[in-house]
């Protein structure tokens, strides 16, 4: 193989000129050098030297690649860095965007992605300006970001509370209907316990209403009975239509009744209901249904302005909260370094493609 | 008053006539200066490279048939006004070391 001297100075010459100026310009500058050497060579190959040392000659009157490189970066260093200024100009500008859009929607920027969105920008742009994808080490740069903002957001939800949200056709401060939906859910949960709790004591008092012995027969009769016999059509009616299981009839429809006077306790919501006698089924149907109706009433509220919140929360913002944060990390971290890879990619593509290149420009 | 920048100069004052590859370029300093200003040619394209980001030249390729395409350069109406610049702070450097020298001139004959 026939590698002559101007080859490998020129394959020296890009090794030293790599990375430190935009593709097209090295190339245009490799692809002069050549022109210039080969020209000078055939001059002195004119003049009657030997090829091989005619290449040596020209090389030698053309400098040692370290000057021309060391040369070269000395005019084109000042232009990088301005390239490199403007594109964090841009960064900066893109991070006030994206802020502007997450006061219209949160939901446009992903909390803990967003802001390594403009450093991705940012190299985006830089990779546009070079004409090549920029070194690994700047690769970190949003994989760093992200971690740190992902940490920062799911430990103090600072960014979340940055963003102010339009709820209920009014600007609301998104941790603060954040802190009004965790209060709701906790009475909501509140309630399911006294639910549970209030099922187990009425089931203890039933066994041990059965249990107890002469002295406490008035009482048994009083629950086991007097009730029973005003309500007992009532309550069969209930049941039938659903409304309660056998064990709530007596949680839910007695406590105490006495001649006329009837006491009626719904345990779930502890909301207690006394009618005065006389009573006929009828009566005591009509205030239970309407009793019970109110509570299903103001559950019914509750809940559908849990849902409101819920919604004005955005769901998806929610269900992250109770996401592990290794888990957010890893996918955002991982979404981060490929977007970057394949915008730098593309960008330096478009760079290379729109900038002329010569032709016959060939190494060895 | 300095002579600054003196390379880039050359080529603004080579390019006044002609538009001009780097190879000639480089050959025309060298001629016209009847082989007393050498330097490595390896600093020529730099500075051409520097002169176009400055816009005192324009570059263009030309496609050659058979052989490779060359980039020519020409000076600019910016270029131009910059080599007069350069022309005038020459012209004061070399009366002022023209002066120096003079003035020892006549110190030593007496």
């Amino acid at each position: 193989m026939n590698v002559s001297y101007v080859n490998w100075y020129l394959v020296e010459l890009r090794r030293r000129l790599h990375d430190t100026m935009p593709l097209d310009q090295e190339n245009s500058f490799i692809f002069e050098t050549k022109n210039h050497l080969e020209s000078l060579t055939s001059d002195f190959i004119a003049q009657g030297m030997e090829p091989s040392k005619a290449e040596i000659a020209a090389i030698e009157r053309f400098g040692s690649p370290d000057t021309v490189a060391s040369q070269c970066l000395i005019g084109l260093r000042s232009v990088r860095e301005r390239k490199i200024i403007f594109a964090a100009a841009v960064a900066l500008f893109g991070f006030l965007v994206l802020y502007c859009l997450a006061w219209i929607q949160t939901s446009f920027v992903g909390a803990e992605l967003g802001p390594a969105i403009p450093i991705i920008i940012a190299l985006a742009l830089y990779a546009l300006l070079i004409g090549r994808v920029p070194s690994w080490r700047w690769f970190a740069l949003p994989l760093a970001c992200t971690v740190m903002f992902g940490a920062v957001y799911a430990k103090s939800q600072t960014y979340v509370r940055l963003s102010p949200y339009r709820y209920n056709g009014q600007w609301q401060n998104y941790g603060e209907l954040h802190s009004h939906y965790a209060q709701l859910k906790s009475q909501q949960a509140e309630a399911a316990n006294i639910e549970h709790s209030a099922a187990e004591e009425w089931r203890k008092n039933l066994r041990d209403a059965k249990d107890l012995g002469a002295k406490d027969k008035m009482s048994i009769a009083r629950i086991t009975y007097a009730v029973p016999s005003a309500a007992e059509p009532v309550l069969h009616d209930l049941r039938r239509n659903g409304y309660y299981q056998f064990d709530q009839l007596n949680m839910t429809a007695l406590v105490s009744a006495s001649n006329n006077r009837a006491t009626f306790q719904y345990m779930p919501v502890r909301s207690s209901l006394e009618l005065q006698g006389p009573l006929t089924a009828h009566d005591i149907r009509k205030a239970i249904e309407g009793r019970l109706t109110e509570v299903r009433q103001r559950a019914k509220q509750r809940d559908r302005l849990l849902g409101a919140y819920e919604e004005g929360l955005n769901k998806s913002v929610l269900d992250r909260f109770g996401a592990r944060l290794e888990d957010r990390l890893i996918m955002y971290g991982a979404f981060a370094i490929p977007i970057s890879l394949l915008a730098c990619f593309l960008t330096s593509r478009i760079r290379n493609r729109v900038r002329f290149k010569p032709n016959k420009l060939r190494l060895a | 008053m300095g002579f600054k920048g003196d390379l880039e100069a050359l080529i603004l004052a080579v390019l006044a006539d002609h538009a001009l590859h780097g190879y000639e370029i480089s050959k025309r300093i060298r001629t016209q200066s009847q082989e007393v200003l050498k330097y490595g040619e390896g600093q020529l394209y730099p500075a051409l490279h520097k002169l176009e980001q400055a816009g005192f030249v324009a570059a263009e390729w030309m496609m050659q048939d058979g052989k490779p395409d060359r980039k020519v350069y020409s000076i600019t109406p910016t270029g131009r006004e910059e080599l007069d610049r350069h022309r005038s702070a020459w012209t004061k450097f070399v009366s002022g070391v023209g002066s120096i020298f003079a003035s020892n001139a006549v110190e030593e004959g007496k």
